[in-house]
Parts: structure tokens; sequence; C-alpha cells
């Protein structure tokens, strides 16, 4: 029944919506990887972020992209703030840290709904035009974005991997006392990465921001992709997020091509249920 | 003494109740009635919340049942013509019905797993009424015949009693041995399941009981209201819930009772600054979240606590100067 540009389509979308959500789910995850803690928070900064990035662009004439990275390094300097005073005095207290992620979120949805108003804002596409390949249209956007996603996360993935930061990040993971009694100072640690976080949400938020309209619902959208795709992983899985971002993706992708709008979110989030009911700690987590 | 100790622990509930037989009747009574409606509903579905966390979950999903509720006996009345009393009660059963359904294979997950997971499933199943034509997809019913002619007052009244009711019976449910026996699995559900308690079926009848009452008032507002629509039900709702629980503390029954009253006083209250109205909320959120640890009911115990260390701090320093007076000697 699906022909084979349809099966292209769906595969561009795929790769297109994966890497703008595990671009959005880095920063949650590493905190909550980290020291254990769920930032509510998060999704909402994509979706400031992309509101700067609007900002910057509308009222200095900036060029899109650097307003977007512009935006970037102010969320990100906005994560350091976070991490001091909403996720480091609370990281051990489920309740207080749901508490203040929650009263974030509704700030920042607010703030974003007065900013909006009845307009509908949208940043400037980085690229026009389009490629064909055969009978199938991939636009130059849909390109860009995935290219740039590609290398934030390749970069990502060496720090990670092969730099200090990195290492000091999966011991904090794997044991937080441990990792303090061998002198990594947990806290400067979990700031830089939790900065680093919110500024590649912010880029990601753009991004999607100049595809698509801005709107306040938007960090709402993501905040549910974002839990969906790190509990899938389990805890403590810094790769993990990788495949199950792409799980998320083509689910995203495929079903809206075979049901109408709101049966192809349920089918999803059935789907992702049934997933986390046969695996009870996600694909590569362990016990919390 | 004992008489003494047992008229304090009453007396919040008491002042919480003159509170709310007062206020709505003395002001702007339509703007009050309304607005003190939803959070009675609010109330009791967060109370319901701390049911299901007595023996160690939070699920995210109140809302949902609620929604389960409002959806139930709109359909019920509109479609099937039910009387109100019925549709209220089968509603509030259907509710409850799905919620151990689906606890069944929810009893796998733990901590934040099932917290999260919890969260998907309110909104999944908020999305399956807003996906087909016959539950009113996106639009959701309206046109539902109001309860008591959908004259304020009267309802109002009607609210009060069914939360006093609702609120009583679950008091008496955390009063009970199953109430005692939930405590004990969530201190240890190892231990607890090496003393012979079936962990399981305790945490299902908690959820059981806890959507029962959560559709009862699901079911009641929509009746109320007069139209149900999916997306009020929807991750927002939930999150209110959790944040009524929370702010009112969750160490003491009396916590979901007081954060619901307070924090739904103050976002409702708020609604006259317009769009402005969550940041006070917000702003009570965070507070309470720097300030107060333990939530709002904890107040007492702090305070109790310090006189009581101010008190072992006297003691300290007599200690400490009769000691230097030993040195000295």
């Amino acid at each position: 029944m699906f022909t084979g540009t349809i099966w292209l389509g769906i595969g561009v979308n795929t790769l297109m919506l994966a890497s703008m959500y595990i671009m959005a789910a880095l920063g949650f995850a590493f905190i909550f990887n980290m020291l254990g803690a769920i930032n509510l928070a998060h999704g909402n900064i994509y979706m400031i972020g992309a509101f700067i990035a609007y900002a910057i662009c509308y009222y200095t004439g900036l060029p899109n992209w650097l307003s977007i990275l512009i935006a970037a390094l102010i969320t990100a300097a906005f994560g350091l703030l976070l991490e001091r005073f909403a996720i480091r005095p609370f990281k051990d207290d489920f309740s207080r840290i749901v508490m203040v992620g929650v009263a974030l979120m509704f700030i920042f949805q607010t703030s974003a709904t007065l900013f909006t108003g009845t307009k509908t804002l949208s940043i400037p596409l980085l690229a026009e035009g389009t490629v064909r390949i055969g009978a199938l249209g991939i636009s130059n956007q849909k390109i860009i974005m995935f290219v740039i996603a590609v290398v934030i996360l390749a970069i990502v993935l060496f720090i990670t991997n092969k730099t200090k930061l990195g290492r000091e990040m999966k011991a904090v993971s794997q044991d937080r006392l441990g990792a303090a009694l061998q002198g990594i100072p947990i806290n400067r640690v979990a700031a830089i990465v939790c900065a680093i976080g919110c500024g590649i949400a912010t880029i990601a938020g753009g991004l999607m921001g100049s595809y698509q309209s801005l709107s306040s619902g938007m960090g709402d959208t993501i905040t549910l992709r974002i839990l969906m795709l790190v509990m899938m992983a389990g805890a403590g899985s810094m790769n993990g997020i990788i495949v199950t971002g792409l799980i998320m993706g083509f689910l995203d992708a495929f079903f809206p091509v075979l049901l109408s709008g709101s049966l192809a979110t349920t089918v999803t989030l059935f789907v992702v249920i049934v997933i986390l009911l046969i695996r009870p700690k996600g694909f590569f987590g362990h016990e919390m | 003494m004992k008489k003494n100790s047992k008229l304090l622990s009453i007396l919040p509930y008491a002042v919480i109740l003159v509170c709310f037989l007062i206020i709505p009747t003395s002001i702007d009574k339509m703007f009050w009635y309304a607005a003190f409606i939803s959070i009675l509903a609010k109330m009791i579905a967060s109370v319901g919340l701390r049911m299901v966390s007595l023996g160690g979950d939070m699920s995210f999903a109140m809302g949902a049942f609620m929604g389960l509720g409002a959806y139930g006996a709109a359909i019920m009345v509109t479609k099937w013509s039910f009387p109100f009393w019925a549709a209220i009660i089968l509603a509030a059963v259907f509710a409850a019905i799905v919620a151990v359904l689906t606890g069944i294979p929810f009893a796998r997950l733990r901590s934040i797993y099932y917290c999260m997971t919890t969260m998907f499933l309110g909104i999944f199943l908020i999305y399956i009424f807003q996906s087909f034509d016959w539950t009113g997809a996106n639009t959701g019913i309206k046109q539902i015949p109001k309860l008591f002619g959908g004259k304020p007052a009267i309802n109002y009244w009607y609210f009060l009693a069914l939360a006093v009711v609702c609120i009583f019976c679950m008091w008496r449910f955390e009063k009970s041995r199953i109430g005692n026996t939930l405590k004990a699995i969530a201190q240890s559900h190892e231990v607890a399941a090496s003393m012979g308690v079936n962990e399981r079926f305790y945490r299902l009848m908690a959820i059981g009981v806890a959507a029962f009452f959560c559709g009862v008032a699901g079911a009641s507002y929509a009746l109320y209201y007069g139209s149900v629509v999916g997306s009020t039900y929807g991750m927002t709702l939930d999150l209110w819930i959790i944040m009524f629980f929370m702010v009112g503390g969750k160490d003491d029954f009396f916590g979901p009772i007081i954060g619901a009253a307070l924090l739904g006083v103050v976002n409702e209250g708020s609604r006259t600054f317009g769009s402005y109205a969550p940041f006070l909320a917000c702003a009570v959120l965070l507070l309470v979240a720097y300030l107060l640890p333990g939530g709002l009911a904890s107040i007492p115990r702090t305070i109790k606590k310090a006189i009581d260390d101010k008190k072992m701090k006297q003691v300290d320093i007599s200690a400490f100067s009769s000691g230097s007076d030993g040195k000295e000697a």
C-alpha cells in the first residue's frame, strides 16, 4: 500500500524529527542521569529559546542563524542559574523539584502567551527551495536542520565519550558519592552540563520555530516527547537516547500518514506505554 | 489531655470548612461560587492522590480519572438519558474499573518510571476520547442537562457536601487497616511482602478508591458545568492536582486540603489580572518549595520542632557551663 516515495518521505521526517527531539532532550537526559532529578521546565526552555531567537531576529534585524546562536548563549547562561537555584537545592527531593519545575513551566508558558498575543510568529526560514529525489521534494530547511543536528550531536558524543568532562559525567551518573570522593566537582559538572543542554535545546527550538510557527503550546508538546524518549532510554544511559529518539521520530513521522490528528498521538502514546510496560526500566536503564 | 489533642487535630478542618461556608456566600457570589466549585472538585482529586501516595506511588493520572468520570457521566446523561445520581455513581465506578485494569500491568513499574508512565497513561486516556467523533472529538460534549438546573448556590452546597463526604470516606480509608498496610508497603515493599502482605492487591485497591472519588468529582463537575472538553483534563490538570498535593505537604492528611484551598483561591482569585494570572500561583509554588520543605501542613510541626530545639539548646548551654565550672575547679 505504501509506495517507495511515501516511505522515503517518512524516512526523511523521521530523521528530522528525531534529530530535533534528541537535541531538545539532551539537557534533560544529562541532568536526569547524573542527579536523578527531573527538570520539567526543560521542554519550555526549548520554547522560550525559540521566542528569544525570534525577538532578537525581529527587533535587531540580525540574520536568523546568528539570532538563534545568541539565544542559545543566553539560555545557556540561564541554564547555569537554573542549575544553581532550581536543581542543586532540591536534587534529592522529588516533590520540591517537581514543584519548582512546574512553576517555571507555567511562568515560561504565560510569558510566551503574553508575548505572542493573537499573532502568528515565525522565525524566517534558514534556507529556501527544495531538493527533488524522484517524486519526493525535500525542503532545504529540513536538510539544513538535519545537518546542524548531526554536527551538534557529533560534538556532544565526542565530549561525552572522549573528554575529561564526559568521563566525569559518566562517573557521576554511575555513583555520585564515589565520584565526589574521587574529587570530581559534581555541582560544577552539573552546571556546565545544564548550560550545554539548555543551549542545545534552544538551537533545536529555533530551528523548529523557523520550520513551523512559534506557539506557547510547543513547550508542552516537546516536554511530553522528551519525557517519553528519556523514560524509554532509561536512567543512566547517555547514548540510549539516540536510539529512542529515532524510535520517537519514527512514531511521530509514521502514524500521522496513516491516521488523523489526535488518533495518531493516541497510538504513539499507546506504543510508548506498551514499550515501557515490557521494559519497566527502559531499554538501557537501571533501577532508580 | 487526650480530648484536647483530638480537638486540636480537628481544628484545622473546622477552620477550612468555616472558610468555605463564609467566603463564597459573603462576597461576589456568582464568581466565587464557580471558583469554589472548581476548587472543591480538584480538592477531592488531590486527596485521592494522597490515597495512592500512601502506598509509595505518585500517580500523575488523577486529572485523567476526573476526565473519565466527566466523559462517562456526560455520555450516560446525553446519549442514554440516565438519571443524574445513577450517571455520577456509574461514571465513578467506570473510572475506578479503568484505573484498576490499567493498574494491573502498571504495578510492575516503580518510582520515577511509575510517575512518568502514569502521566503518559493519563494523556492517552483523554486522547482516546478526543480521537473519536462519537465522544465529540476535539470540541467535546456540549449541552449536557445541568445538575439542579445549573443554579450556582444549590450546586455549591451540593459540592461542599460531596467534598465533606468524600474526604471523610478517604480519611476513614487511611485510618483503617488497609491504610496502615499501605503505609507499611510504602516504607519497604520487600519487608511487607515477606510478612505475607499481597502488595499488588493493596496498591490496586488504593488506586481504585482514589479513581472512584476522582470520578465522582469529575462527573459532578461535568454535570454542573454543562460541557466536557478533553483538553481541560489533560496534562495541565494532572500537574495542578499534584501541585495542590505537594504544596499542602505529603506527610499529613490535611496537606492536600489546605494546599487545594490556598493555591486554588490564589489561582482563581488572580483571574482578575487576566493573562498575568498564573504568575501569582507560581510565586506561591516557588515560595513553598524554597521555604517550607514539608509543605503548608508542616508549619505547626516546624514551629513545634523549633521550640523544642530552643529548649534543648538551653539545656545544652547549662550543661556546658557546669562543665566549664568543673574545669576551672
